[in-house]
């Protein structure tokens, strides 16, 4: 039998519903009853082991290490994880076939103390009554947070570690102010895929040998104490990823003996025996390294923020044992509900969100990006039954996480996968989103990866590519408001929000410019100063990181790091770029098309005065704003001019960022997603010479201002025809589609076309206005409806009212016609 | 505003009348009516009436209440930290230092502060800092607030505002 | 007069295209370009694009995008542009000069028809060449009537068919059956052929037109070309989705051997346009949708035939 080959007839898996698998039934309806509730576990740990043990506060410990030399970063984290793992609850909570919950809640929202954390400090009174996404905690928490942990903490976080550090330096003033970028390292470091194929493959004992042994085999020499401490710190992680799963054995054990209920018993007694094999040794069996997976997960995301941690390529990982399986008897039913339950335990935490992000990013999930299909190593179709399995546990399940991403080439992939790819987005509205093989290996390619390694890519968090289980690129590190520094060249360094205070350097007054080329580099000036001081807040953090928090649980299970005898966060991993994501790229190229089209070739208009009109925000100048929106020169659209500002914007971000190094020795790749980030920072910005009013939502990802590309297939045209080797941090195409079930192979024809022409990634939700118009208003009725952001899939009902209305007013196509439905 | 500093001198027997206002114990027969009346004057202040005088009015209800609740003086029971609010035309500088369960506030400019809040006026204050029909967006907007220093200090600030106007509002978490 | 079309002077008549729809996904198979040419020999009172019928360029006004400016009062020569006007345009008095369309500044008027040099209509046509090799879709002439530009169809389905592109036509039947021949039929790969009413005299009525000229070229294009033709019947209610009409063509299809034809559901949408250019609604036309069962009973009577859609 070939490696890959099909065996499942149905594709679709029609036969499988969650009628059959009540238990995936009942999970899923627990999800969506339950309120997430804020977990202390975590920060409870972390703190009495800073306060208590971590070694230069024990005396004890001073003495007997007397002589030697301080514990270097990696270690301190490695006896740190060790402690975590080793006190942390196992907990079997539901009906799940896998044991072990992230937190101790049913869906819980860890906080991380050293990860902004305390943001939620002011808010934790009102947490549990809010309207929007509202978290459950208790007065003892609230008591334990306010009194115990978070004034721990004060000095300690990344934020002001590196704000001390580095003396409040303007760069991290400048972030502070919302309007320019966003370094999320704050917050996050986790946009990364683990190397969950050697913990499949080989087991966590394989691993701590490795390390043991290259510990062992380096000399006594100081030289050697930074990768002695490494490996060491390698080998503690590890080692408390084996208490922590002893410890859920245990459980399930002595649960087992007190049940009565001879099914669920024996149900507890596998999962004891399970939890007692993996993840030490290598699986023997599908649900064996599902549990694996599922345990060296719950455990990375002790050691960093669960933000876009993403599992990856999981149908290549699993599918050896998945075979195994089913030759063995497994039904396809079983595949599905295992996979099922693997996704519902993905999705068993939320992120935390203090009102003011809500309010103006809200609404994420934690971004687990899952990968499917597309090609292998060697360039053949990877798309297996497995792939298949997952896909109909997703259309069945319909949860925000994981995220899913569906790699798709379309010279050696079949069209029928393809096909029905759009059948489930069609039938779960939001999920899978797309990505060309083709563009995504030669964008990785253009950053040094080579081939083999670019085609077992995955999606990181929302979109992002990176070589899977081998990168460490923290690939949403800073969030850029690119119409920010449009306005910067337009007000001489000066911002309105940020009214009379100089923020970037002067540069010369539009009034002087004779040549749309001489505004172009005063953009250029702007951008660049702009990303200079984004990178320097992001290295600032990254080094902070090197001295308070490395990640050697995360360094063991990643390719690279056992050679190199290095952390991830000191390079230690085979690929070390960092990823910056750009928002608002339509709407500065058409502020930048319509001034060359207005102010300087049609010269109806001065520079001056569109200035003016857009301080007032078009009021007086109807006119000229309905001229400047109904131009055809748009992003999106056949539009020459558009074209060449967009390509000239995308390679000098491209090779600005390219130019900075990061703080592990890598680059900087650009890509243009937005999360939730464009109705947020176009709500905090003025009108534009797009024709944009103050406030609205900036188009998300790399999509078209709304309304300004009113065909699909110019709009597609465009974006393939765009540099993809310059965008290699991904990017996020958002269309919608009214929905309809009889045009399969019309929509599957769209995505293979503009993934011939070269498109990188697209994505579609398919659903009409009306029905979120009405979930807008009754979001009771709607608790599962499900979108797709940009990049990610969220519900509905948690978005702030400017996401909403970004969503509801996307363009949208008919499926069945191909027409825009006019808004 | 300018007397600010003299405002918050406060003579030993007027503090003892505010101690009634919120800690009054429950034999006192008018203590729900003291009670009410502080609450009702908070109130006013940050539904914006007289919402100039908001912080003012915040520290200065804070301080009394440091004195006098043993369980909120906890919050600052081991705390260090100094803060500088600063309105932004100037008018207004007010340092506040909390030390060993004791709030000093000073109306001057100092040299070296944990964390320093610009602010616009007494809305923006309120705005920011309490969680009660804020509108973020409008603050940000207007570029109201300038925070600059360590931001865990002004978290912990927050928690304390919200604290009190939550106590005051009767709408503590139970 | 006209000013507004490019190229030489409109006293010889231009072919205008008043509409490129790109991904057009009904108009043929697969991911399709729609060209849509000016002029008509017949007039439908029903017709879906009533600005399709004159071949002169005509002044649209679109009422959701006027920003009344007042722009287009201020040039206007002949008085016809009226701010109170809820049609902006009194046609009576409008000569088409198009001073309005150029100073609207929101293109709330918009000018109807324009003229393409073939080789420009061709590299706008190709953009999509990947969607139509993907999917199996072309290029597809619709009008209005395409065979009334018979000499600039010609030159560019040839030219279409030069690049490999896939062909298709939409056409009324009312042609000089020589002509077609000779300058179109060899260069389209599929013909949409509208048969409305069987009666003469019914046909007359309502198009203009009668339908002898239109049955008998039917009649040759199914002897020459039998597969690539699919007869289609506009359903309009009342008019021509009567048992009697209905029962009538599918007497005449099963007469003339054709195996599969096409059934358009009527859409009121073209009465909107009507008013846009500033034409009367016949008061004989329903502004509702068919019912789905009104629907099925048409298609009953073709149960016979292969039911063509896409």
């Amino acid at each position: 039998m070939d490696k890959n080959s099909i065996t499942i007839q149905d594709l679709s898996l029609q036969e499988i519903t969650l009628e059959r698998l009540p238990r995936l039934k009942k999970l899923r309806d627990l999800h969506f009853d339950t309120k997430p509730e804020i977990c202390l576990e975590l920060p409870r740990l972390m703190t009495y082991y800073m306060k208590n043990l971590d070694p230069p506060a024990s005396p004890e410990r001073e003495r007997w290490r007397a002589g030697n030399k301080e514990d270097s970063p990696e270690l301190r984290s490695g006896k740190l994880n060790k402690y975590i793992l080793e006190n942390k609850r196992p907990v079997i909570i539901d009906g799940n076939l896998l044991a072990g919950t992230t937190t101790t809640k049913q869906i819980g929202v860890i906080l991380y103390p050293h990860l902004l954390g305390q943001s939620i400090w002011p808010e934790l009174e009102t947490v549990s009554r809010r309207k929007k996404n509202p978290f459950g905690i208790t007065i003892e928490e609230i008591d334990e947070l306010n009194f115990e942990i978070f004034p721990y903490w004060m000095n300690r976080t990344i934020q002001e570690v590196a704000r001390k550090e580095n003396g409040n330096p303007p760069c991290q003033k400048l972030m502070e102010r919302i309007v320019f970028f966003i370094a999320t390292k704050a917050y996050c470091i986790s946009h990364t895929v683990p190397d969950y194929a050697a913990v499949v493959e080989r087991g966590l004992l394989d691993i701590i040998n490795e390390a043991k042994e290259k510990e062992l085999s380096l000399g006594n020499s100081s030289n050697d104490k930074e990768k002695r401490d490494f490996y060491q710190a390698a080998q503690l992680s590890l080692n408390g990823i084996l208490s922590y799963a002893a410890n859920l054995s245990r459980l399930a054990a002595s649960m087992a003996q007190e049940e009565n209920n001879p099914v669920r018993k024996e149900e507890l007694l596998r999962m004891s025996e399970v939890c007692s094999k993996v993840p030490a040794q290598k699986p023997a069996t599908f649900r064996e390294a599902v549990n694996a997976v599922w345990i060296c997960r719950i455990a990375l995301l002790q050691e960093n923020s669960s933000i876009a941690m993403s599992p990856g390529r999981l149908d290549q990982v699993l599918y050896p044992l998945y075979r195994r399986d089913m030759e063995q008897g497994m039904s396809l039913s079983e595949a599905v509900e295992l996979v099922g339950c693997l996704w519902l335990k993905i999705c068993d935490q939320a992120p935390l969100a203090p009102e003011v992000s809500e309010e103006l990013f809200g609404g994420s999930g934690c971004n687990q990006a899952i990968t499917l299909g597309g090609i292998d190593m060697e360039g053949k179709d990877a798309v297996n039954d497995l792939t298949y399995v997952m896909l109909r546990a997703t259309e069945l399940l319909k949860v925000r996480d994981p995220n899913i991403n569906a790699r798709y080439h379309p010279e050696i992939n079949k069209k029928e996968y393809l096909e029905r790819l759009c059948d489930v987005n069609i039938n779960t509205g939001a999920t899978p989103c797309f990505h060309n093989d083709i563009s995504a290996i030669e964008a990785l390619q253009g950053q040094g990866v080579t081939l083999e390694h670019a085609r077992d890519y995955s999606s990181v968090g929302c979109v992002e590519i990176t070589s899977s289980g081998r990168t460490f690129a923290h690939t949403g590190c800073i969030l850029m408001n690119l119409p920010s520094a449009l306005e910067l060249a337009f007000f001489q360094g000066k911002h309105r929000l940020t009214e009379d205070e100089q923020i970037g350097p002067v540069t010369k007054s539009p009034e002087d410019m004779d040549s749309f080329e001489e505004f172009r580099e005063v953009l250029a000036t702007q951008l660049a100063w702009l990303i200079d001081q984004a990178v320097t807040l992001n290295n600032n953090f990254g080094k902070a990181y090197q001295k308070i928090h490395p990640s050697p649980m995360q360094s063991a299970i990643m390719e690279g790091c056992m050679e190199k005898g290095k952390d991830v966060i000191q390079g230690g991993a085979l690929y070390n770029s960092s990823g910056a994501a750009m928002i608002g790229i339509a709407e500065v190229v058409d502020s930048m098309t319509a001034i060359e089209e207005f102010v300087f070739k049609k010269k109806l208009i001065s520079f001056s005065e569109l200035l003016e009109a857009i301080n007032k925000n078009w009021e007086n100048y109807e006119k000229l704003q309905a001229m400047v929106k109904t131009s055809t020169e748009k992003f999106g659209t056949d539009s020459e001019m558009a074209k060449k500002n967009a390509d000239w914007l995308i390679a000098f971000l491209h090779n600005t960022f390219q130019s900075k190094e990061n703080y592990r020795g890598g680059k900087y790749t650009v890509g243009y997603w937005t999360m939730t980030n464009h109705a947020g920072f176009g709500a905090l910005s003025g009108a534009l010479p797009s024709g944009r009013v103050k406030g609205e939502p900036f188009p998300s990802g790399i999509t078209p201002v709304s309304g300004a590309a009113p065909e699909l297939t110019p709009c597609l045209n465009f974006v393939a025809n765009l540099d993809h080797t310059n965008i290699a941090d991904g990017h996020a195409l958002n269309l919608k589609y009214t929905p309809s079930t009889t045009t399969v192979p019309k929509f599957a024809d769209t995505v293979e076309a503009f993934f011939k022409m070269g498109g990188l990634q697209v994505q579609f939700n398919i659903i009409d206005r009306k029905t979120l118009e009405d979930a807008r208003k009754y979001p009771e009725r709607y608790p599962d409806l499900f979108v797709r952001v940009s990049g990610y899939s969220a519900y509905f009902k948690d978005l702030s009212p400017h996401m909403q209305q970004e969503i509801i007013t996307r363009a949208e196509y008919h499926l069945d016609t191909g027409r825009e439905v006019p808004y | 505003m300018n007397s600010l500093l003299r405002r918050y001198t406060i003579p030993l027997n007027a503090a003892d009348r505010i101690f009634r206002l919120f800690k009054a114990p429950p034999r006192m027969p008018f203590a729900p009516y003291f009670k009410r009346k502080a609450s009702q004057k908070f109130l006013k202040v940050i539904e914006g009436e007289i919402a100039e005088t908001f912080l003012e009015v915040l520290l200065f209800f804070m301080k009394v209440k440091f004195m006098l609740d043993p369980s909120y003086r906890r919050n600052i029971e081991n705390f260090k930290g100094c803060y500088q609010f600063k309105s932004k035309d100037g008018e207004v500088s007010v340092f506040v230092e909390f030390d060993s369960g004791k709030m000093d506030i000073k109306e001057t400019l100092a040299d070296e502060v944990d964390v320093t809040c610009i602010f616009k006026d007494g809305r923006s204050l309120i705005n920011l800092l309490l969680s009660r029909d804020r509108d973020i967006l409008r603050g940000l907007l207007n570029n109201e607030i300038m925070l600059t220093g360590n931001l865990n200090y002004m978290y912990k600030f927050g928690f304390m505002a919200n604290h009190l106007q939550l106590e005051l509002t009767g709408n503590l978490p139970i | 007069m006209i000013s507004l079309i490019k190229g030489p002077s409109f006293s010889q008549p231009q072919p205008l295209i008043f509409d490129i729809k790109r991904n057009a996904l009904e108009d043929g198979p697969g991911i399709r370009t729609t060209l849509f040419f000016k002029g008509c020999h017949l007039h439908c009172i029903w017709c879906q694009n009533p600005e399709s019928i004159d071949p002169a360029p005509e002044i649209g006004f679109y009422p959701a995008s006027c920003i009344k400016s007042g722009e287009c009062v201020n040039v206007c020569k002949t008085g016809a542009c009226q701010v109170e006007n809820p049609w902006r345009i009194d046609r009576e008095k409008c000569d088409r000069c198009g001073d309005c369309v150029k100073v609207c500044p929101g293109r709330g008027l918009r000018q109807i028809g324009c003229f393409y040099p073939v080789e420009e209509l061709i590299s706008i046509l190709l953009r999509d060449r990947v969607f139509y090799e993907v999917s199996g879709g072309g290029i597809t002439l619709s009008g209005g009537e395409p065979t009334f530009h018979m000499e600039y169809i010609s030159l560019i389905l040839q030219k279409l068919k030069m690049q490999g592109i896939h062909t298709a036509i939409q056409t009324n039947g009312f042609f000089d059956w020589s002509e077609f021949k000779a300058k179109v039929l060899n260069w389209v790969d599929v013909i949409m052929f509208d048969i409305k009413l069987a009666d003469p005299k019914e046909h007359l009525k309502y198009t203009g037109r009668k339908n002898c000229l239109i049955l008998e070229n039917l009649g040759r294009l199914f002897k020459e070309r039998p597969k690539d033709i699919i007869p289609r019947i506009p359903l309009i209610p009342g008019i021509t989705a009567t048992t009697q009409n209905l029962k009538a063509i599918s007497e005449l299809f099963q007469g003339l051997k054709i195996t599969r034809c096409s059934l358009l559901a009527y859409n009121p949408i073209g009465l909107s346009k009507a008013e846009n250019i500033g034409k009367p609604i016949p008061p004989e036309l329903s502004r509702h949708m068919m019912t789905p069962a009104e629907e099925k009973k048409c298609r009953e009577i073709f149960s016979w035939a292969e039911l063509v859609g896409f």
